[in-house]
């Protein structure tokens, strides 16, 4: 057995597949149908490019009628409903548009009145969501699939390595991972979660044999302002940024679970973060804001997942 | 800090209908789990030959015939499918048998039941063509079979059909099938021995039942019910059934038999010494009389990729027919079914075997996969290997060796 | 001959049926240790709805999981099969029906021979 590297670049971050096979005539082929995959995901659900889904929805702002939309689509609209409902609002796909009044390179806060004008163009509860037909009532009002699309594509290149028979194997999407198997020897795949404070350093390494790995963190992107610290976590109810845990990364089943999972984490605040991560049982490590880690997978003794 | 339990269960919740939902969305885009077709050409040639211990001399009359059978067998297989849900497989077999076999039994002059065997040695030839098809769909498969037999004093077709059906994600399987045969016996010496009828026919419809489990990653578990009913002509024309006094009987055994078959099986793959055996009983019963266990382990062990051994033994104990009589006494009236056929004597089996496989690739301009193996087995019958102690033993208990050696290739 | 083949029926019926229990055994006797692995599956305690801590999960063992597709690695094993080699298997089968009263069981009809 072999194993295969395969390094891109898609969603705008640096991608890699680790896949095991018996020859590279072998495995060349999934590599090449996985990536197509991932490239064919972005194109469709890209905020950038005119001819996607998402442009073809955000474009029909305002009109009534709305679009109608396929069956994969409608699936990713039916799951983001479901979060956006157990997360209480905080996971909201229409939040993209609150990206305008916060501006992280101009560096300047917002005022409140601002703030509230940018409101009214958000809010999944406005959108008119009955299957197959979206529509946002309000123009201006947008989608953005960016808050889970990776993930998404994470777990859908598993299944298409899966289906073509690649059983060892790891795919890692600009740091949303998911293991389709273990190192054939049966050794599962470590990964290191950075630590911000000390990036050559891992703050947790853990174990996947089959599992989905997602991180959040608020540590990318920010602006200081007199002394404030203001993250690009912005809380869709009130269109201001959360501080809360400074990273959180969560194990799941699904990497799209596990990327669900982390950005209400993020969005629940300080104490509300942790003690959701906390409950919601899986494994999981986070960062508070004075770089404190907990959770399970916290530990010295690494736990498999 | 505490969080009242109706916090703590609606997190639960979140995370169960995050999982459902993405579960749903992967249903959509992704179909992992369902069963396709095979998806490469398959094609395998395999030669056994079996071959029995000759009679002991004590089981005999002096300078009796002693020799027994010998069959060789060829078969070729070929598998290939059709499109993504339909495949179909086919196998021919050649056969040749040659040798005695066993015609009635007598006492020796201590009393004890001698077997005694046909004198002329018989040379048969066995043709069989079987055909199966497989249709497959997200919920499990559906398969057709038929086939047709055919030797020189012996005919059959038969046709059955079988299917699976998945469930809990593949978990769960019910499996079940149906089967119809129809025979046509034409011995030969028909016209030299009497008793031989000359045109007989056998039906046989059989239906089976079973359900198997997955318990965990490494293991499984099977049960099965199979039930077979038949009817017309099922002596055995070339045995007969001796009176003291020197009286002939044909072996009648009646017109009608109903057997059933209780099995149950269980796969365990060991990932330490990555091995895998498989362990299986069966308890059978049927209208006859007769009722058997049969206990089976087979070990499979791998050592590497390449190369597999894989050693089996097999306890088998049968009680004897109802109407199973080795000879009948001086002035006893004949029975309106009987038969001294040994094997439908109360006795017990053990058998060994050991197969080994060996596994290379071919990577010329189709990277072409062959399995080459050997194997041996050595079975022994007795009335002493049965569960229950036999007072009188058939004479005619055999013993045997087959091996065989086969060659598959996958396109 | 007599006390071998009974010696010999003894120890083929003593080794089938400890086989079968220390199956049955190692089936608890493994998950006693895998108390390293996490499941790949939500820890739910689905009738006490309450959140299952690491270490509870490695002293109890679910006998019947389910096992997801994409853990199907072992079971999808050649050897993992009810038949590994079918050729062989109906062989063998053909062979001891046509020496035995007993016919095989899990499978419907197939060929007639002229053995029984």
């Amino acid at each position: 057995m072999l194993l295969g590297r395969y390094p891109f670049r898609a969603m705008g971050s640096p991608c890699e597949l680790h896949l095991y096979g018996e020859s590279r005539a072998a495995i060349d082929p999934v590599a090449d149908a996985a990536k197509a995959l991932v490239l064919g995901i972005e194109q469709k659900y890209s905020r950038y490019r005119d001819d996607s889904v998402i442009a073809a929805i955000n474009r029909s702002a305002g009109d009534p009628t709305g679009v109608e939309v396929d069956e994969e689509t409608a699936s990713l609209l039916d799951y983001a409903s479901t979060a956006h409902e157990q997360s209480d609002g905080l996971f909201d796909i229409t939040s993209g548009s609150l990206r305008r009044v916060w501006n992280f390179k101009s560096g300047r806060v917002p005022s409140q009145a601002e703030v509230t004008e940018a409101l009214g163009r958000v809010g999944w509860s406005r959108v008119r969501w009955t299957r197959p037909r979206i529509v946002l009532p309000v123009a201006g009002m947008e989608l953005d699939f960016g808050g889970f699309g990776k993930e998404y594509a994470v777990d859908l290149a598993t299944d298409l390595c899966r289906a073509r028979g690649v059983r060892h194997g790891m795919i890692d999407l600009g740091g949303d991972l998911r293991a389709i198997g273990p190192h054939p020897d049966g050794r599962p795949w470590i990964v290191g979660i950075r630590d911000p404070r000390a990036p050559e350093r891992p703050m947790a390494s853990i174990p996947l044999f089959s599992a989905g790995l997602a991180t959040s963190g608020d540590y990318e992107r920010c602006m200081i302002v007199d002394g404030v610290r203001y993250t690009h976590i912005l809380d869709p109810r009130t269109g201001w940024p959360v501080t809360g845990l400074r990273s959180a990364s969560v194990v799941a089943p699904q990497c799209l679970v596990a990327g669900t999972a982390t950005t209400i984490a993020l969005l629940k605040g300080a104490r509300g973060g942790a003690r959701f991560l906390a409950s919601l049982g899986l494994p999981n490590v986070r960062m508070d804001a004075h770089g404190r880690l907990s959770g399970s997978l916290a530990t010295p003794r690494t736990k498999a997942a | 800090m505490r969080r009242s339990r109706r916090e703590r269960r609606r997190e639960r919740a979140t995370l169960r209908a995050l999982t459902s939902s993405a579960l749903a969305l992967f249903g959509v885009a992704g179909k992992a789990s369902a069963d396709t077709a095979i998806d490469h050409v398959e094609t395998g040639y395999s030669f056994s030959t079996y071959s029995e211990d000759k009679l002991e001399a004590s089981k005999t009359i002096p300078n009796g015939e002693r020799d027994r059978f010998e069959v060789s067998t060829q078969q070729l297989s070929l598998a290939a499918p059709i499109t993504d849900w339909f495949d179909m497989s086919m196998l021919v077999t050649h056969e040749t048998m040659s040798g005695a076999s066993p015609w009635y039994n007598t006492q020796d002059a201590a009393g004890t039941p001698i077997q005694i065997m046909s004198g002329a040695t018989i040379t048969d030839t066995r043709n069989d063509l079987n055909l199966h098809a497989n249709y497959y769909t997200e919920e499990g498969r559906l398969g057709f079979t038929g086939g047709y037999s055919s030797e020189n004093d012996f005919d059959s077709i038969n046709f059955g059909s079988d299917g699976e059906l998945h469930f809990n994600e593949k978990n769960t399987t019910l499996s079940g099938g149906l089967g119809l045969s129809f025979d046509s016996i034409h011995p030969t010496g028909a016209d030299l021995y009497t008793l031989r009828p000359t045109q007989e026919s056998k039906q046989s419809y059989s239906g089976f039942l079973g359900l198997g489990q997955v318990i965990n990653r490494r293991s499984m578990i099977q049960g099965s019910f199979t039930y077979d009913w038949n009817k017309g002509y099922l002596s055995d024309p070339y045995k007969e059934v001796f009176g003291i006094g020197n009286r002939f009987f044909g072996d009648d055994r009646g017109g009608a038999r109903h057997q059933f078959a209780f099995l149950v099986r269980y796969n365990r793959h060991v990932e330490e010494t990555e091995s895998t055996f498989h362990l299986s009983y069966q308890y059978y019963i049927d209208t006859w009389g007769v009722s058997s266990h049969t206990f089976e382990l087979d070990w499979y062990q791998n050592f590497g990729d390449a190369i597999q051994l894989a050693p089996h033994v097999r306890y088998y104990s049968q009680t004897a027919a109802n109407f199973y009589i080795p000879y009948l006494r001086l002035n006893q009236a004949p029975l309106p079914e009987m038969s001294s056929d040994y094997r439908l004597s109360a006795y017990g089996a053990l058998s060994f075997g050991l197969k080994g496989e060996y596994a290379f690739h071919t990577p010329w301009f189709r990277d072409i996969e062959w399995r080459a193996s050997l194997s041996v087995e050595r079975y022994l019958s007795s009335g002493d290997l049965s569960l229950k102690s036999v007072s009188v033993p058939a004479p005619g208990l055999v013993n045997f060796t087959v091996l065989s050696a086969g060659l598959t290739v996958v396109f | 001959m007599k006390r071998m083949a009974r010696g010999l029926r003894a120890l083929a019926i003593a080794s089938l049926f400890s086989l079968c229990g220390c199956a049955t055994l190692s089936e608890k006797w493994d998950s006693l240790w895998s108390d390293v692995k996490l499941p790949d599956f939500p820890a739910f305690d689905e009738y006490t709805e309450s959140p299952k801590s690491y270490v509870e999960i490695a002293l109890e063992h679910d006998f019947l999981v389910r096992v997801k597709p994409w853990e199907r690695s072992v079971l999808a094993r050649h050897d993992m099969a009810w038949d590994p080699d079918a050729l062989e298997a109906a062989r063998r089968s053909h062979t001891f029906f046509s020496k035995e009263a007993t016919m095989p069981g899990g499978s419907a009809g197939g060929g007639g021979c002229g053995c029984n």
